[in-house]
């Protein structure tokens, strides 16, 4: 399965603790809302997108993962369609 | 900064010359489009050639094909108000309009057909002076941050709404005097319109949002996130990159009050603006 990481370029703003994600090359400016922000957060190390449902899981107990996985694959998808998170390539 | 005083630092549209001539059409469209224009000025570097079916202007970012000569002057227009908003980190276009209350600027913004000329006929009605009524450049670097009037022409779109007040209809009549009717006519009064680069510091930012499902208008402040997600999707053209807009806005909210007005009409704004009620 694909590993995901944030894009080296993409760089986050607090303001009044909610994050705003911007990339220098490009216009699009995103706000991100709980479900992406914790994305964000787990994307400190790669990850796979079963690995971030796990996270998700384990850090929301009280809510099923029938409902969880969707509303982390509409914020994933888009973070990637806004280039902010992308393919880990690398290895 | 004192109002009505041209800002000395800020290179804005009235202190741009045009390097090449204009063809006459366009040139009569850009003086009624932008009356608050030095006369003779328009767009340095920008370069308009006629074409058999048309123009073409080119310069400071625009290339575009232009059916006749309004559209001509439009593009003009966008290629110098470009040019003098990202001519300086910080400063940005914002769809806005903008009011002088004791010198400062209220400037009220939203999205098209938001009601900002309305808005801004309402207010000006009630005496104040206006630096626009649908874009506004503002430079956040400065301290405190300032507005700027681009000069341009209030647009008077008619019918008028029907909550228009009496005040807000003769000033109509009165200021589209020498304009054919039509469905929108522009309006121009030396009295009311400050002229390109005059600048004042900006005392408060009201985001509009018209509902017409509310009974009256309700002002509410906005917090740091919520204004700069509110303020971003109305910046036009704005100095650097994407990263330094949000850098810009962020800036702005954070020294500038930022208020939500959610209003059933242009009449209910302007009586909820503070600009109104200590005109």
């Amino acid at each position: 399965m694909t590993r995901l990481r944030r894009h080296p370029d993409a760089r986050a703003t607090l303001l009044d603790g909610e994050a705003f994600l911007v990339r220098p090359d490009r216009d699009a400016i995103l706000r991100l809302n709980p479900t992406a922000a914790a994305i964000w957060h787990g994307l400190a190390e790669p990850s796979t997108r079963d690995e971030l449902v796990a996270l998700f899981a384990t850090a929301f107990p009280e809510v099923p993962t029938e409902r969880l996985a969707p509303d982390l694959d509409r914020a994933l998808a888009a973070l990637r369609d806004a280039g902010m998170v992308v393919a880990d390539d690398r290895a | 900064m004192p109002s009505g005083q041209p800002n000395p630092v800020a290179p804005c549209p009235g202190s741009l010359l045009l390097l090449a001539s204009l063809p006459p059409a366009v040139s009569e469209a850009l003086r009624r489009a932008a009356p608050g224009w030095p006369a003779g000025s328009g767009g340095d570097g920008v370069r308009v050639n006629a074409l058999p079916d048309g123009f073409r202007v080119t310069g400071h970012g625009v290339d575009r094909l232009a059916e006749d000569a309004w559209e001509a002057a439009h593009w003009v227009l966008a290629a110098a108000i470009g040019r003098a908003a990202e001519s300086s980190p910080g400063r940005l276009v914002l769809n806005a309009g903008a009011a002088l209350v004791d010198g400062q600027a209220i400037v009220f913004a939203g999205e098209s057909h938001a009601g900002k000329s309305s808005v801004a006929l309402h207010l000006a009605a009630g005496g104040l002076p206006l630096l626009g009524d649908d874009r506004v450049i503002l430079d956040t670097a400065a301290s405190p941050p300032t507005a700027t009037a681009l000069g341009l022409a209030r647009k008077v779109r008619t019918p008028l709404p029907r909550d228009f007040s009496d005040a807000a209809r003769r000033l109509v009549e009165a200021s589209r005097a020498g304009h054919e009717a039509g469905a929108d006519v522009l309006a121009w009064d030396p009295v009311i319109d400050r002229p390109a680069g005059t600048a004042a510091a900006i005392a408060r930012v009201v985001v509009l949002h018209r509902d017409p499902g509310v009974d009256a208008a309700r002002t509410s402040r906005l917090g740091t996130a919520d204004a700069v997600a509110a303020l971003l999707p109305l910046c036009g053209r704005h100095a650097g990159s994407a990263a330094d807009l949000l850098d810009a806005v962020a800036g702005l909210v954070r020294r500038v009050p930022v208020e939500l007005l959610v209003t059933p009409g242009a009449a209910a704004a302007a009586a909820a603006l503070p600009a109104a009620r200590s005109a």
